[in-house]
């Protein structure tokens, strides 16, 4: 086989440089193992509430006294429940476990339950990117964990979940282990004191 | 006539009450705007409001990390 270095007149010696800083090099960036986050691309679209209805939607689904954020979105897409289960969901788990591969979660840092609640957040939002679809009806919940929900036993400190309005109504979700459930079935429902939509 | 009369009252009293909120400002359920009740509202972390009873206090909430711990977590080699 002919050498591409020697097709346009490498010695062989400068040749062999090349290969040995791009060999150094290559191991350096597999040893840095940047963090990629991926979202699945399937998202189906189409149904939309105005910012006015879920606001009403919080207003109805939520004890008294929540805080809402501002939605300064026009329209948020309502997520199919069905996609969510067979795309999502097991994505979400995906990404949970290379994080955990990672060595990425630890308390009092980034990579605790506010950071994988963002991530969630994060991961339907590139999804509804790649479908050219409104901002997901989604949010992150702050919430005191007076009860035990989706492998997290009953910490009674304040905690993170992730929120999505599907198509069969709201949804929370325990980011950090995939588990989800209706609204109306959350254990913590009542303890829910903060849902941040931006 | 009757199913008529229910509908037009549900849309009258669904727009009444979508017609109060500003969807661009901060909420609280049950309540509607903050900003409405300029008054009641109080964004705070102080420990003592001066009318606890009917106030809406907004708490410093801090998220303390309540994590899954699937293994022992050791020192990341580098």
């Amino acid at each position: 086989m002919r050498s591409i270095f020697q097709g346009r007149g490498w010695p062989g010696a400068a040749a062999r440089r090349v290969l040995l800083v791009a060999a150094v090099l290559a191991a350096t960036a597999a040893g840095r193992a940047d963090l990629d986050v991926s979202a699945p691309s399937d998202m189906p679209t189409g149904k939309t509430v105005t910012a006015e209805q879920l606001w009403q939607e919080f207003d109805h689904s939520l004890p008294p006294g929540v805080w809402v954020s501002p939605l300064e979105s026009k329209k948020y897409e309502v997520i199919s429940a069905r996609w969510m289960r067979r795309s999502f969901l097991p994505a979400l788990k995906r990404q949970m476990d290379t994080l955990w591969k990672e060595r990425v979660p630890e308390d009092d840092t980034a990579g605790n339950c506010n950071g994988f609640a963002l991530m969630c957040r994060l991961m339907l939002s590139l999804s509804a990117m790649d479908s050219h679809a409104c901002s997901p009806a989604a949010a992150t919940v702050i919430v005191k964990q007076d009860r035990a929900f989706g492998g997290l036993s009953a910490t009674r400190e304040d905690h993170c979940v992730a929120y999505v309005l599907t198509d069969e109504g709201p949804w929370i979700i325990e980011v950090q282990s995939g588990a989800h459930t209706m609204m109306g079935t959350y254990p913590n429902r009542e303890s829910i004191k903060l849902v941040s939509v931006h | 006539m009757k199913i008529a009369l229910t509908t037009i009252a549900g849309l009258a009293l669904a727009g009444s009450a979508l017609a109060g909120i500003d969807p661009t400002r901060p909420m609280v359920t049950g309540r509607g705007n903050v900003n409405a009740q300029p008054q009641k509202a109080l964004v705070t972390n102080q420990t003592a409001p001066a009318t606890p009873t009917d106030t809406m206090t907004l708490e410093k909430f801090v998220v303390t990390g309540s994590l899954i711990h699937r293994q022992p977590l050791a020192a990341k080699h580098k």
